[in-house]
């Protein structure tokens, strides 16, 4: 007798059946595929929920640098921003001395005045500039009180023997001694390399005395 | 709500309710990601899929390549669309995974021709020391699975599948045959398992 499609069918079925009874650990391997399967399905839930706020996140963000808002805040900041760098600036120049002194030290001078000025102050390391105008002025004073004071007379030199001989326009003669030539010398008051029949200009003060002999190139007009 | 909306609701929800348990389960885990709609969908099917995995290759690689399978229908439950079958899609998935993994792992059963010019003498053989062995095992006699398991792996395939209640053209869209192909492997699996059922 030959098997029927339908004892076929229920065969198989019966063997379903079998197979689940019969094996003992299928309800073990069955309970372990399906704890598996229920985890990555959590585990994917998880990770479907992370998508969706960063999707969510990032949306807010397109919409929010679409919108004129963001125009608005980026003003506001760069307002805040300067404000913030000027308040800086006036803090700095206002609590910190040191930056102060710096902000204030000169490096280069263009000082003016008088010729040898400069070699009377070469000493003097110092940046104060009161003192440097006081002695200017002093300077100043001192010399113009030299020019009232002195009178030059032109002279030649006659003789030098010794004494020194000079003639001078009214055809005086004045002799300087050994002594005041030497005096002259020390104090540097006699210029030039003078010679006999050189013209000198004699410097003489309010009382008629010699404070310098110079040499003169020309003859001075008496 | 306009007469053209209201009569593609209707139709709609006509659709829906023609719906079996399963794809209506699984358009709802596909929408929603409940975990309840999965749970009742492995209920309802893993012991299927898993005898038919068991039948192609042996409990280890059952187990594995089942949880791989539902793995898979997590991971592509959006390409699951209204109006398919929830369990052809199912056992597509399974097939393929069984299949990647036979030949992975470059075991005979997937490729073995050699299997299928056995005389019905020989399968028989092979049954009884199957059937032997369970016994020994102190496992409940089950001839039938003994007898399947000898089939060449084509034939026993789409019989598996057939007795499982798929139509012809669900096979072979599963198999990826020919509806006259499954036929003719389900027309030698029939004749050689009752061949060997009625000698033992």
């Amino acid at each position: 007798m030959s098997i029927s499609d339908k004892e076929l069918q229920d065969a198989f079925r019966r063997s379903q059946q079998i197979q689940k009874q019969n094996d003992t650990s299928s309800d073990k391997v069955n309970a372990r595929i399906r704890a598996n399967v229920l985890a990555h399905n959590k585990a994917k839930e998880r990770e479907n929920e992370k998508e969706r706020m960063f999707v969510l996140v990032g949306s807010h963000i397109r919409a929010y640098f679409a919108s004129s808002t963001l125009r608005f805040t980026a003003v506001a900041f760069a307002i805040v921003a300067m404000l913030g760098v000027y308040n800086i600036g006036v803090f700095q120049n206002r609590f910190l001395p040191s930056r102060q002194t710096a902000a204030h030290t000169v490096d280069i001078v263009h000082y003016h005045g008088f010729k040898g000025e400069d070699k009377l102050f070469a000493n003097k390391t110092s940046n104060d500039y009161q003192a440097r105008f006081n002695a200017y002025t002093r300077q100043y004073v001192e010399s113009d009180l030299v020019a009232k004071a002195v009178t030059l007379q032109p002279a030649t030199l006659q003789s030098q023997d010794g004494d020194w001989l000079l003639v001078n326009c009214k055809k005086q003669q004045v002799v300087v001694s050994e002594n005041l030539i030497t005096s002259l010398n020390i104090n540097g008051r006699i210029q030039g390399d003078i010679s006999v029949g050189a013209n000198v200009a004699l410097a003489l003060d309010a009382q008629g005395r010699i404070l310098s002999i110079k040499q003169s190139s020309k003859p001075l007009i008496c | 709500m306009s007469i053209g909306a209201s009569l593609q609701n209707l139709f709609q929800g006509k659709r829906e309710n023609a719906l079996g348990v399963s794809e209506r389960l699984m358009l709802q885990y596909s929408a929603k990601g409940d975990e309840a709609s999965l749970a009742a969908l492995f209920d309802l099917h893993n012991n299927k899929l898993f005898y038919f995995l068991r039948v192609l290759s042996d409990s280890t690689v059952a187990e594995d390549i089942c949880q791989r399978t539902w793995i898979k229908v997590i991971e592509n439950s959006h390409l699951f669309k209204s109006g398919d079958n929830f369990q052809a899609w199912l056992f597509t998935i399974g097939r393929r995974t069984l299949i990647d993994e036979l030949r992975k792992s470059a075991k005979l059963e997937y490729n073995n021709d050699a299997v299928e010019s056995f005389s019905s003498g020989e399968l028989t053989k092979h049954a009884q020391s199957t059937i032997e062995e369970d016994v020994a095992k102190g496992l409940e006699k089950d001839v039938f699975k003994a007898c399947i398991q000898q089939l060449p792996y084509k034939q026993k395939e789409a019989l598996s599948l057939q007795l499982e209640g798929f139509g012809l053209r669900e096979i072979a869209s599963i198999c990826g045959a020919e509806k006259e192909t499954v036929k003719t492997r389900i027309r030698y699996a029939k004749d050689s398992l009752k061949t060997m059922l009625e000698k033992l």
